[in-house]
């Protein structure tokens, strides 16, 4: 890939992205005079850091803060505390300029292939405008890269001239692949690419990421709800409940043993396409709902609804102090206070008994 | 609440045992067991359709949605329709109930006997008490099913008035008694609070309170828990199946979650391009399933165990048209194993091991060449 | 459903169809009303008369054959009459002084297709800034714009114009055009208020879509997100406002000519022949009559157009297809 000038201080070393104790809050007005009452925590404090070329995947239910997180790093949000570092420099601190510039380097995948595109511009003029914007190549140039980047995401360039209605869901989200990759980017926030895709067709969108990782040596942020979809694609993979980030560490240590209540309850609820692992695995159901993210309970946020608080008898530590995100093992970071027992627990295992097996015997002498 | 419906048939059901996934948790559930275990199997199934075809005209052509689809389903069990959007499944739904909108749609061919009664000869006013009273609905988005600008507690309560004839007491009664055994907490408190006052689980209890009001035989939830969270979504799972269980209520699901299916389902019907292609009790479905499509979807998942960037086996290609479909296997484009035959002649559905389980597939057919 | 009927219509294969843009397809939507048809054909027709028809009549508008009249014991001709001495006849008949009426209308079109341009073209101008700046920069722009609009629409039009037009009407702004000038302004000033805010809510709305995000996340700057991603989603709302706002601009028109506010004689505006045959409203009914209709006519097509415009544009709404 040709470097790409922008800011930053290049040296290759250090993580790409670096998010340093990351707040967005969303104030709220209310009353006559719609004074500020509160604020809608969507992210409360988080930090990671992702290297180069490696993927980091983010997975929560709806309202942790995972879609928000993904727009404030390519500060598509400003952050309302913290720090987001690009390539070493805080991207708060670019110009306007600067910033524009630095769009080239950063880029994002929608979740909903209906609206992340234009319905009255040609495919060819989405996935030719940010070429425009940025002043690449001449316009024969762009017109032949328009082309290539179609057909690098699997479609034919001869629908260059088609609209967005005209396509499926899976090739609509192809179109919005061709667009992020126009300024040929290191670094892609993909929020939920496959959620709103058929099931055939997730796997085809899954696979054209993963090879497009492979070839320009891409860098993810990897926002899913699906914990089997992050698995396959991510090199570690965080945990978000209300705003926290509850788990860290490479998937296959973490799903083996997760070292947190909720990552446990997570993987007990995802259904398993086996009937007898199915009937046979121990679920833990979360009672109750989601608590708000206006007023989080006070010390540990899960422990509202945490079996793990239930089961050793609401020790007090959980509602008074909140736990931080700490190595319970080599690489593996937990925010709960009693983590250790969390390990030992047999919940939520249930996949671990499943081998991966072809659904046929004929399959599997087909592939051999 | 009574279980039994006065008009179910003498005989019982023809399932004579239950699988394992059914969890008897009342008196009422353990009577229902007996009752299963101990009758004959009996010939008339809850609802049994032939050669249902439903077909929308539109002005490129006319789409065959549902083509020549033929199941039953038991009293009490739990059948699944599974396949992806555009396969028919949720048409197929509606035109059990005659609720496929006219126009475009229209069903043009098949019988559907329900309970023992011709549904296609029932006249409107007949098919809506029907509705009301012997079937209940789950959609996916609940805010768009329930009316936002009435309370919840009449929403429930004037199904079981208009239906079974409650005064207005006894129906809010039964309505503070539906929500919480929906596992809705302070049930009296909350009759008066309106849809919108509800998270997305809460409100999908509130459809299903809304849905079993009048007892009804058959429950048909298409994509109840797609918008939900996979913690809701587990928590409203289990409360569909431990309710089907205790009251007898039979469940049609419609899904594209094969996880879902699996953990639900007693049988399961795949669906494909309008037709059925696989059908059988799940295990056998799911575990030596005999037909490419399912195989290609099940391989196509991501699972837990994935080791990364193994790269997923993909059903190549598109969903065909289903406008004017050709004489061939709908599924011979994206299929791996076909031959000649199979673009020339469309199998038909035929048996395979296992009772009850039915492929369509030339080449999985016994003698057929894929092993 | 909804969802399964449009996984329906997405497997039709793409090689299936010819490419057609969103407007091809809304275009065929429309002439498939027949309502929408009658009435665009209609508007045709009466945009052909503005143009051409004044050239087209043996009569000018203001001629006053006064003599007919009298040979006609100073009566005005009805339609179709024939007078003696004369080879010609006035298809439609003349007024009290002895003009043709048919002429009177045609001017009287031409009057109402102006007034149909000149005042969504004021409406245009001021009400697609003032939305779309309220819109895109929001806070207190968007505040000061909007409070400025709610006075606009508190005050009372008609006074407003009436108001106005006493006051230039001496002027040589108020003779403009005969006095048309004058109240196609004043009728715009009044009217652009529904178009900012509907350009304003649709911006607001559009604001928030992904691909509008995706612009962002591009660099695209923020007049190029305006023109480029907004205002084009937000043209078909638009062109239904313009279109089902120009009754509503004639008819204010015709009521005040009918109570002497703008055109002056010898210039007729259907409100104004109204006003003119109202005396003979007993005896010669065709001074009235004939004004009227056109008017109607003119409100009903132009309803039905917009009508099926909006349906054309907006098929979600209409619930089919």
């Amino acid at each position: 890939m040709d470097p790409v000038t922008g800011p930053g201080t290049g040296n290759g070393a250090g993580p790409l992205v670096d998010v340093d104790h990351l707040k967005v809050y969303f104030p709220i007005y209310a009353g006559l005079l719609q004074r500020r009452s509160g604020d809608v925590r969507a992210v409360d404090d988080i930090s990671f850091a992702i290297s180069r070329g490696e993927t980091f995947g983010l997975v929560g239910e709806s309202g942790c803060g995972k879609s928000t997180t993904g727009r404030a790093v390519i500060r598509l949000r400003n952050p309302t505390a913290g720090t987001v570092n690009f390539d070493g420099r805080d991207l708060m601190s670019l110009s306007r300029e600067e910033l524009r510039l630095a769009r080239r380097r950063m880029q994002i995948i929608f979740q909903d292939p209906y609206s992340s595109l234009n319905p009255r511009m040609t495919v060819s003029s989405i996935i030719g405008e940010p070429l425009d914007t940025h002043n690449l190549g001449s316009k024969s140039s762009r017109h032949d890269r328009v082309a290539e980047l179609l057909q690098l995401v699997g479609l034919n360039p001869n629908y260059r001239n088609r609209y967005p209605h005209e396509f499926s869901g899976g090739q609509r989200q192809r179109i919005g692949v061709a667009r992020a990759l126009a300024v040929e980017p290191e670094f892609i926030v993909c929020d939920e690419p496959i959620s709103a895709l058929d099931v055939s067709i997730q796997a085809q969108v899954l696979n054209l990421l993963v090879e497009l990782r492979e070839r320009f040596g891409l860098t993810y942020l990897f926002i899913a709800h699906d914990l089997s979809v992050v698995r396959h694609i991510s090199d570690r993979v965080g945990v978000m409940y209300l705003g926290k980030l509850v788990e860290v560490g490479p998937p296959d240590i973490m799903y083996a043993g997760p070292g947190h209540p909720y990552t446990r309850a997570l993987l007990s609820a995802v259904p398993i396409a086996d009937p007898k692992t199915e009937r046979k695995r121990k679920r833990v159901i979360l009672t109750g709902d989601v608590p708000s993210p206006v007023n989080p309970p006070p010390g540990c946020r899960f422990h509202t609804r945490c079996w793990l608080y239930e089961s050793l008898g609401r020790p007090e530590v959980c509602r008074t102090e909140e736990p931080p995100l700490r190595e319970v093992r080599p690489k593996h970071f937990a925010a709960c206070h009693f983590a250790e027992d969390a390990l030992r627990s047999d919940i939520g295992v249930a996949h671990l008994d499943e081998t991966a097996k072809p659904a046929a015997a004929g399959a599997a002498a087909a592939t051999a | 609440m009574t279980v039994s419906d006065p008009q179910a048939p003498p005989g019982g059901a023809a399932v004579t045992e239950l699988p394992d996934s059914i969890e008897i948790t009342t008196e009422e559930g353990r009577r229902l067991a007996e009752r299963l275990a101990d009758n004959r199997p009996h010939a008339r199934k809850l609802l049994e359709v032939r050669n249902l075809s439903t077909q929308f005209f539109t002005r490129d052509g006319v789409v065959h949605a549902v083509d020549e689809v033929s199941f039953d389903v038991d009293y009490g069990e739990t059948l699944g329709l599974v396949g992806e959007s555009g396969c028919g499944k949720s048409v197929t739904a509606l035109s059990l109930v005659r609720l496929v909108p006219d126009p475009p749609g229209q069903i043009v061919d098949g019988q559907i006997i329900f309970d023992g009664i011709d549904i296609l000869k029932l006249s409107r006013s007949e098919m809506r008490r029907l509705r009301g009273r012997k079937i209940g609905f789950i959609f996916q988005d609940p805010m768009t099913s329930l009316n936002p600008t009435l309370p919840i507690g009449f929403q429930i309560s004037e199904s079981a008035r208009t239906h079974l004839g409650l005064s207005r007491n006894a129906a809010a009664d039964r309505a503070v008694e539906l929500l919480s055994k929906v596992g809705i907490p302070r049930a009296r408190d909350r009759m008066g609070d309106y849809p919108h006052q509800f998270s997305g689980g809460m409100r999908q209890r509130v459809m299903i309170a809304i849905a079993l009001a009048c007892d009804p035989m058959l429950l048909l939830a298409d994509e109840p828990t797609t918008a939900l969270d996979v913690t809701i979504q587990a928590q409203i799972l289990d409360l569909i199946r431990s309710l089907s269980a205790e009251f007898g209520t039979a469940v049609m699901l419609i899904t594209h979650d094969l996880g879902i299916a699996a953990g639900m389902c007693h049988r399961v019907n795949v669906m494909y391009a309008g037709r059925i292609v696989e059908t059988g009790i799940v295990d056998d479905v799911f575990e030596n399933s005999r037909h490419p499509y399912a195989w290609g979807l099940l391989d196509s998942l991501p699972r837990l165990t994935d080791t990364r960037a193994a790269r997923l086996r993909t059903i190549e290609g598109m969903p065909p048209d289903l406008i004017n479909p050709g004489a061939e296997c709908r599924f011979a484009p994206r299929c791996h194993y076909a031959q000649d035959r199979c673009r020339s002649e469309e199998p038909e559905l035929t048996p395979r091991d296992g009772e009850g389980h039915q492929a369509r597939c030339f080449g999985t057919e016994p003698g057929g060449w894929i092993p | 459903m909804t969802e399964q009927t449009g996984a329906i219509e997405a497997g039709v294969a793409l090689e299936r169809r010819k490419s057609t843009g969103l407007w091809g397809d809304a275009f065929r939507r429309l002439i498939r009303n027949r309502l929408a048809i009658v009435g665009g054909l209609f508007v045709i027709f009466l945009a052909l008369t503005a143009a051409i028809g004044p050239m087209v009549t043996p009569f000018e508008y203001f001629d006053q054959h006064t003599q007919e009249v009298i040979s006609n014991n100073n009566r005005p001709l009805t339609p179709m009459q024939q007078v003696e001495g004369l080879d010609h006849v006035h298809i439609l008949g003349t007024d009290n002084l002895g003009r043709d009426m048919l002429s009177r209308l045609m001017d009287g079109a031409r009057i109402s297709m102006m007034v149909a341009l000149v005042v969504q073209a004021v409406v245009l101008f001021i009400g697609i800034p003032v939305g779309a700046a309220a819109a895109w920069f929001g806070g207190r722009i968007d505040t000061f714009l909007m409070r400025i609009t709610d006075v606009v629409y508190a005050y009372p039009d008609l006074l407003f114009i009436i108001l106005l037009g006493v006051a230039f009407r001496e002027t040589f702004f108020g003779k403009a055009l005969d006095g048309l000038l004058l109240v196609f302004i004043a009728i715009g000033l009044t009217s652009w208020v529904t178009m900012a805010r509907l350009v304003r809510g649709q911006l607001l709305s559009l604001k928030e879509t992904e691909f509008v995000e995706a612009a962002k996340a591009i660099g695209v700057s923020d007049r190029r997100i305006v023109t480029r991603h907004l205002l084009p989603n937000a043209l078909g709302p638009i062109i239904v406002a313009v279109t089902l706002g120009i009754p509503t601009a004639i008819l204010a028109e015709a009521t005040l000519a009918f109570i002497g506010i703008g055109v002056q004689a010898p210039r007729a505006s259907w409100g104004s022949l109204v006003a003119d045959g109202q005396a003979y409203l007993r005896s010669f009914p065709h001074m009235v009559l004939f004004p009227a209709i056109a008017i109607a006519l003119a409100l009903i097509s132009f309803t039905f157009l917009g009508d099926g415009l909006r349906d054309a544009l907006d098929p979600k709404l209409k619930g089919k297809q």
